[in-house]
């Protein structure tokens, strides 16, 4: 499919010069009128829903942590890494999963997200980082510790961030 | 009585199914009942004449058209059917320059992942309650960048400075943290 080339815009943008600030009628507050304000009633109902479609992700938590860990599995096998996609894995992992609540796998996710962004080439180290990353996240996982977990957990976190902070020299 | 959203038409952008069928079931809830879906900027762009949206909420990264692309096209495109459309972009990506890349695309509100129920309807409620007036320049077409008392702004032309920014933003404090700090960076524009 091809991309989307964005082409000059032509739409009446009233005089020219540097600096131009253009007021613009406020078309939603006309269409959610003549009621103002929020709804308690509507945001109990989307965190309800949060709630309702929770344990769909908890169904599937585990096995999407364990495609990322035989996805780097295979990359270690072969010698072929795509960190790109790793890092793009994981990063859908943390969004989701802190969503969810699941804050601590979150919170590894955006560690093994800043390891894995500025990293070139992987050797032994480097190896030896992720799998810290990936085991921490997969044990997370099949405790299913919500929250930000118990006091270990942040000790696991912490001996994280230290990987983190030690590979960026 | 609050708002009825049930007449707004939402387009929503985001390229993973879960959190696609999670958000829009959010919305729903939030009384939005006209919401289409997309799983990446051309799809919204291919659909966008027999839909024009009130607003639009996408993530960034998609392919093969991503959501700082979308905003461009609706920002600035010839095809775009509005170019003041509200777009709320939906990141997990949460360092310095893209929330600058973001807002400097014409993105009107930012929305950090891990999305709540709570932080989509303030978003949804800022553009309602809070919009601002399109601003134009030579390198730039958006809503106004500076979010604070944007009237009364009497301080220095601080447009080419933004290293100033940087003591507000250490995201290395979790996923929480990092949505206050992108509503901090965002009331200091």
């Amino acid at each position: 499919m091809p991309r989307a080339q964005p082409k000059a815009n032509t739409a009446p943008r009233g005089k020219t010069g540097d600096y131009e600030e253009i007021e613009v009628p406020n078309k939603l507050l006309e269409k959610v009128g003549p009621g103002v304000g929020a709804s308690a009633a509507a945001l109990e109902r989307a965190e309800a829903v949060v709630e309702q479609m929770k344990e769909a992700y908890e169904e599937r938590m585990g096995a999407e942590i364990e495609t990322l860990l035989s996805t780097y599995g295979r990359m270690r096998t072969s010698g072929a890494y795509d960190l790109d996609a790793l890092h793009d894995r994981a990063h859908e992992i943390r969004g989701e999963a802190g969503t969810y609540g699941y804050k601590l796998i979150s919170d590894i996710g955006i560690l093994l997200c800043e390891l894995l962004s500025p990293m070139g080439d992987v050797g032994t180290d480097e190896e030896l980082a992720i799998n810290a990353h990936l085991n921490a996240m997969q044990t997370v996982a099949a405790q299913r510790v919500k929250g930000t977990g118990p006091e270990v957990a942040k000790q696991i976190v912490e001996g994280l961030e230290a990987i983190v902070e030690r590979s960026r020299g | 009585m609050a708002y009825n959203l049930e007449h707004l038409q939402v387009q929503l952008v985001e390229d993973n199914p879960n959190m696609r069928a999670l958000v829009k079931a959010m919305l729903h809830a939030l009384g939005m009942e006209n919401v289409r879906d997309y799983s990446n900027g051309q799809e919204a762009i291919n659909a966008i004449q027999e839909f024009t949206p009130d607003l639009v909420i996408t993530d960034w990264m998609m392919a093969p058209v991503d959501g700082m692309e979308y905003t461009s096209f609706i920002r600035g495109d010839i095809d775009s059917p509005d170019i003041f459309t509200p777009i709320i972009m939906m990141t997990g990506h949460t360092e310095k320059w893209r929330i600058i890349a973001a807002r400097d695309a014409g993105v009107t509100e930012l929305l950090a992942k891990p999305i709540t129920a709570k932080t989509l309807y303030d978003r949804i409620l800022a553009v309602i309650e809070k919009p601002r007036p399109y601003v134009r320049t030579k390198s730039f077409f958006g809503p106004c960048r500076r979010r604070v008392n944007w009237r009364e702004y009497m301080g220095p032309e601080r447009r080419h400075e933004p290293d100033r920014l940087a003591p507000l933003l250490d995201f290395d404090q979790g996923a929480e943290k990092a949505a206050e700090n992108i509503e901090r960076l965002l009331a200091s524009l």
